[in-house]
């Protein structure tokens, strides 16, 4: 399977986290994994609008606003 | 007289805790960024006062309004903290609860019931955080009797194991930048900062998934997804609907419900009272610069700008529901793309849209935007929006230049 960013996923579809890109400010990285961002979570993408800059996200039951800029740091397969 | 912080994520329900407990009138609103200072209100019930905060996700501040909140907890090392969870993101909202616990502050945990019920043990929740856990809705006092009654027989000063060293080297070893800042830390930021600050809260929440699993905590359900926001939410729908929801307001306010309103204050002022007065006055012979003093500059001049009272009241009635309804962080996500072209953010909508009740207090708003460009620019943008103040300003020029 193929490793992608999130924000160029398919709505609705489950995927996997495969990790957090390392090359990105600490502040970011440190938001991503305060709400959970870890490997092997699943996460489905409910809301994709990546021209604007904002997904909404199903991670652990919960709905999470990803800014694009955060959604491209975040590694995925499935 | 003791001080009690409310913290906790943004959009748990804090302010609405702290109007209840209080009666305080703290603004909220059904939007992220609603706080964006601390609020002191005194609590009678229990003879102390309440701090509302803005929310933060962690001890680890990325915006202005959560350094705030920081800066807040560690200068009040004495205050008791009530860490407000939603019970629907208690997942999320467990990680800060955790690290103020694990800072050795005394804490409070209260669980704000919010929408559909979730199955959660509280006593063993209570168990395994070491602290108490309170179950209530913020909206409802009547909910609040397990809070008082512990308040009102809690013991005074607890004699907390404060851990703040071991607490700022672990958040410098994380890479936080303010703990650096607030320590004069001038190290550069390396690739062990990321591997420290990822098994760091991975262990966090590893141990939050282990209470909550202790707790037999379960959730099966998508938090904030609404038939309703498929339509709101629709990349083509969503600016039409907001226009037409502009154009009902607007005409609500300026020429229908409002003007009719305003119509008959302006009949009582003017024509009723007015009228009546300078009557009198005549009757009297007073002398004539008094009277057109009082009929051309009291009643036409003031009674016009008091008569843009109902106008301003639906104003603002129609921004509440808007805000309390959710809507607004709905517009603010469609919106986002399009002021991003204008280098502004999507949170700026609040602002904005706020401008249109007074634009003094919808600046302060900008400051929930942790991109400084775009907060200066909204900050600046807001002052341009047609406030309820400027109303009376528009109709009296434009009576003086444009109407004979």
């Amino acid at each position: 399977m193929k490793n992608f960013f999130l924000s160029d996923a398919k709505i609705n579809k489950q995927y996997t986290i495969a990790n957090i890109c390392n090359d990105i400010d600490i502040k970011t990285k440190t938001r991503l994994l305060e709400f959970g961002f870890f490997c092997n979570q699943t996460v489905v993408v409910r809301n994709f609008s990546l021209k604007k800059g904002v997904l909404l996200v199903e991670l652990n039951n919960q709905t999470i606003s990803l800014r694009k800029k955060e959604a491209s740091c975040v590694v995925v397969y499935g | 007289m003791a001080e009690i912080l409310i913290v906790g994520n943004p959009n748990t329900g804090k302010s609405t805790f702290f109007n209840t407990l209080t009666k305080a009138n703290a603004h909220t609103g059904n939007f992220h960024g609603v706080t964006v200072n601390f609020k002191k209100a005194e609590c009678k019930v229990l003879n102390c006062t309440f701090v509302d905060l803005p929310g933060l996700y962690s001890m680890s501040p990325n915006s202005y309004e959560e350094e705030v909140s920081v800066n807040y907890i560690l200068s009040h090392k004495k205050s008791c903290i009530v860490c407000l969870c939603n019970n629907q993101t208690l997942r999320r909202n467990l990680l800060l609860a955790t690290e103020l616990i694990d800072l050795g502050r005394e804490v409070v945990v209260v669980v704000n019931e919010i929408g559909k019920k979730i199955i959660v043990d509280y006593n063993k929740l209570q168990e395994k955080l070491g602290v108490k856990v309170i179950s209530l809705k913020a909206n409802n006092k009547k909910t609040f009797k397990n809070f008082f009654s512990f308040f009102e027989t809690k013991k005074e000063e607890k004699n907390t194991n404060e851990n703040y060293d071991k607490f700022y080297q672990e958040k410098v070893l994380c890479g936080c930048e303010y703990y650096r800042k607030l320590l004069n830390i001038s190290d550069k930021i390396s690739l062990n900062n990321y591997e420290y600050l990822e098994k760091n809260i991975k262990e966090k929440y590893t141990k939050i998934d282990e209470i909550l699993k202790y707790s037999e905590y379960k959730t099966d359900h998508i938090v904030g997804k609404s038939k309703i926001d498929k339509i709101i939410l629709n990349k083509y729908l969503c600016l039409p609907i907001f226009l037409i929801i502009l154009f009902v307001i607007f005409y609500l306010t300026f020429f229908s419900v409002g003007k009719f309103f305003s119509d008959i204050l302006r009949y009582i002022i003017q024509d009723l009272i007015g009228e009546n007065f300078v009557n009198f006055l005549n009757n009297q012979n007073t002398p004539q610069f008094v009277v057109s003093l009082v009929k051309d500059g009291i009643f036409s001049g003031v009674g016009s700008v008091v008569s843009f009272l109902p106008q301003v009241v639906i104003l603002f009635l129609f921004l509440d529901i808007l805000e309390q309804s959710g809507y607004i962080s709905r517009l603010a996500f469609c919106l986002d793309d399009a002021l991003k072209s204008v280098g502004l953010s999507g949170r700026g909508v609040y602002t904005l849209i706020m401008g249109f009740g007074c634009s003094t207090t919808a600046s302060l708003t900008a400051r929930n935007m942790s991109d400084n460009n775009a907060k200066i620019k909204t900050a600046l943008l807001s002052p341009y929006m047609s406030c309820s103040a400027k109303l009376p300003v528009y109709a009296v020029i434009g009576g003086a230049f444009f109407f004979s």
